[in-house]
């Protein structure tokens, strides 16, 4: 958790980031999903891999579990309703409030 | 620990093994071979080759549909491997444009008994298209 700051600075600032799936939901998740959402005006879907790496990079080097990156334009996120029909939640509030998780599990 | 990836893109070998059994079972197709752990180069019994690239996206967009056109630039139809992972509008269409499937693992055996794969699309019972859209 110490390293949730530089995860944080390390998304682009135009790009929002939520977990969402069994990590929320299990004291064991298989691994941790992530969806990113990007500015198609600022960053082209040829290279939304390359303008994220640094942050999943740096996903990967502090959580000890499979990471599974989702990206998809803000366009996307919207028609698909995404964060609704996953109950997506920020990844900021997930990495800041460690009892997230045993609090949706418990609700 | 993580577990050591085969591929790049986190298919597990459990997806790769249902859909080469779902290949080898199914009537129209003739025979497959299976590179880079995760592309398929499949012929037809009609002679048709398709190349086909396996994911596992819950919901395959832009982004995923782009990283693999440049790392399988041969591919031809990409399939997300479950029956309830699906794709964006944008990515069915986009795939539309670029003479590309985009289809999810159910979509794509059925496509595999149509006579142009590539434009397959499900319909329901009153014959309307019906698509993965997540």
């Amino acid at each position: 958790m110490d390293a949730q700051p530089t995860l944080i600075t390390s998304l682009p600032k135009s790009s929002t980031a939520y977990v969402f799936g069994s990590f929320l939901r299990s004291n064991s998740p298989r691994d941790l999903d992530v969806l990113i959402v990007y500015d198609q005006r600022l960053c082209a879907p040829s290279e939304a891999y390359r303008y994220h790496d640094d942050f999943i990079r740096q996903i990967q080097s502090v959580v000890n579990i499979d990471v599974d990156v989702t990206l998809l334009t803000q366009e996307e996120v919207k028609s698909s309703r995404f964060i609704e029909n996953t109950d997506a939640i920020p990844f900021g509030d997930v990495m800041r409030r460690p009892s997230e998780r045993s609090r949706r599990k418990d609700g | 620990m993580p577990t050591p990836p085969l591929n790049n893109w986190q298919v597990s070998y459990s997806m790769i093994s249902f859909f080469e059994r779902a290949l080898n079972t199914h009537n129209k197709v003739a025979t497959f071979s299976r590179t880079r752990d995760i592309f398929f180069e499949i012929e037809l019994t009609n002679g048709t080759e398709l190349k086909v690239l396996l994911v596992d996206e819950y919901t395959l967009g832009l982004a995923a549909i782009h990283r693999a056109q440049s790392e399988f630039p041969d591919m031809e139809v990409i399939v997300t491997g479950a029956n309830w992972n699906g794709y964006t509008r944008e990515a069915k269409e986009y795939g539309t444009g670029q003479n590309l499937g985009v289809f999810n693992v159910e979509e794509f055996l059925g496509a595999m008994n149509w006579s142009e794969p590539k434009k397959y699309c499900k319909r329901d019972s009153d014959g309307r298209p019906t698509y993965a859209y997540h």
